[in-house]
């Protein structure tokens, strides 16, 4: 017998356990309402490894009107800097409507996090960006890697306290964001859990009688425009060849220089959150046209959309339609599609 | 012109607006009252605070500090519901130095002047001053269906006609 060498390789094999005496869990298909206000925002950042935050801004809308607009800045930007955006806060107006805030506001990022914090978790309005997991990490203060469903994920904490020795701690009286790449389009997000949340945080979306449920917990209602227009188009769109692709009014402009702060790269980040405001408004229009009841935060891919549609039209999944169907079997079918795939 | 005064804290009130609302659920008082602050919380049936007081034979009506208590004594009568589901909302959006003003500065009594007397006066115009103008709106369209364009021609109504 000839000297084989014989290497060991590591394999990895996806399985999908099955519990013994399994009930089926029954999906409640609640009727969901796309919330009348949105946060968008978007962030600048150093164009060194550390990408760090430089400033952002953000448009507070409801019912199509913005009511409030605003910058960040990142707590540890030079002076100069600084100065810059506040020269510009004080020669800018505010794009508001009637009835919003006139003054173009400058924040520190922490005050922008108060208010990301009463909007998005308390207020449970639409957090709107392109590209939504990238802002997200620029803007937070500390990353864990998470855990349960998005193991292999990251857990972004967004706010601290300060503990009895004065040294900063990350506050568990607030939610984190889950954060779980699925591919470069996509990614899955969601609040995490957080000690003694309010009874008010407890009532769950579309309750009808305004009762907390102790199990409850709010998940967020984040809509990357980057995932939706994957799902609506089958492409992967930039900012500029989405809001091309859908006829924004006021698309996306250039800029001579990124990572430093002028007046002209603060207009160039404030059309980019004008930009996607509108890219969003037309999006959920070409959503609404669906017929299909799937929250467009969840609308991942083409396929989502295919499978929402199967549901309206009455078409269950198999182990709904045949729940005594051998799961060996289909295991079987899975490892195949998995081995093709591969 | 606006029918409210700007806002200046918008997320903050759209905040207290979406939670209110979320606390009552879909559910109204039997006399129809549906604005969510106006509604008691957790009562079963839903209740709200006028239909409540009047169950238990207290007055309906509310003494407001237009410029909140602790700037000025001041309290004009106002319908409890309205009180919760308008004016109190109202002064949610003032600064809390303000509408708290507990070292008791002197401007800040002034400043919560001003902004109670501006709430207070978009309230009273829009309870006293532009539903009427809605009804006399609609009520020309009737009178029109019903007699014609010049439907005041040979009425007491005529003297009212506008001059020129």
């Amino acid at each position: 017998m000839p000297d084989v060498e014989i290497k060991s390789l590591p394999i990895a094999v996806r399985i999908y356990p099955q519990p013994e005496n399994a009930e089926p869990v029954l999906r409640l298909r609640k009727p969901w309402r796309v919330p009348d206000a949105m946060l968008v925002f978007d962030t600048e950042t150093r164009i060194d490894a550390t990408q760090r935050l430089t400033f952002g801004s953000y448009r507070f809308m409801v019912a199509g009107q913005c009511l409030e607009e605003g910058l960040f800045s990142g707590d540890d930007l030079p002076e100069e800097d600084r100065q810059v955006l506040e020269n510009y806060v004080a020669t800018h107006p505010a794009e508001t409507a009637q009835g919003g805030v006139r003054q173009l506001r400058l924040l520190m990022l922490r005050q922008f996090l108060e208010k990301f914090y009463r909007a998005v978790y308390k207020g449970r309005c639409l957090l709107v960006g392109f590209n939504l997991p990238f802002d997200l990490s620029r803007i937070a203060c500390d990353v864990r890697d998470a855990r349960g469903q998005f193991a292999g994920g990251f857990s972004l904490g967004f706010w601290s306290r300060l503990d009895k020795d004065g040294g900063e701690r990350s506050n568990r009286f607030r939610p984190r964001i889950a954060l779980k790449q699925i591919d470069n389009k996509r990614a899955l997000k969601s609040f995490t859990g957080r000690n003694r949340p309010d009874k008010a945080d407890l009532i769950p979306e579309e309750s009808t009688d305004g009762k907390p449920e102790r199990a409850y917990r709010f998940r967020g209602h984040f809509l990357d425009l980057h995932t939706l227009a994957y799902a609506l188009t089958d492409k992967s769109h930039s900012l500029e060849s989405a809001c091309e692709a859908f006829s924004v009014e006021h698309g996306k402009q250039s800029v001579a220089r990124h990572g430093i702060v002028t007046e002209e790269y603060i207009d160039y980040n404030r059309r980019d959150v004008l930009a996607t405001w509108e890219l969003a408004v037309k999006l959920l229009e070409e959503y609404d046209k669906h017929p299909i009841t799937l929250q467009v935060t969840k609308a991942y891919s083409p396929a989502s959309i295919g499978k929402a549609y199967l549901r309206s039209m009455g078409i269950t999944p198999v182990f709904e339609r045949q729940p005594k169907f051998p799961q060996t079997i289909s295991g079987i079918f899975g490892f195949s599609v998995f081995r093709r795939e591969n | 012109m606006p029918r409210k005064l700007r806002q200046r804290d918008p997320i903050a009130m759209y905040q207290r607006r979406v939670t209110a609302a979320r606390c009552v659920g879909q559910k109204q008082c039997a006399c129809g009252e549906a604005r969510p602050e106006a509604l008691i919380p957790s009562s079963n049936p839903t209740i709200c605070a006028t239909c409540k007081r009047k169950r238990n034979g207290h007055s309906v009506m509310d003494k407001h500090h237009p410029a909140a208590k602790a700037n000025n004594l001041t309290t004009i009568p106002v319908p409890v519901n309205d009180h919760r589901a308008e004016l109190s909302v109202a002064q949610y959006d003032w600064p809390s130095e303000t509408l708290e003003n507990p070292d008791r500065s002197p401007l800040l009594a002034r400043a919560a002047c001003i902004r109670g007397y501006a709430d207070t006066n978009v309230y009273l115009m829009e309870t006293l001053l532009l539903s009427h103008a809605e009804f006399c709106e609609l009520l020309e369209e009737f009178l029109i269906q019903k007699f014609g364009p010049r439907w005041w021609e040979n009425t007491e109504l005529e003297r009212f006609v506008p001059k020129g």
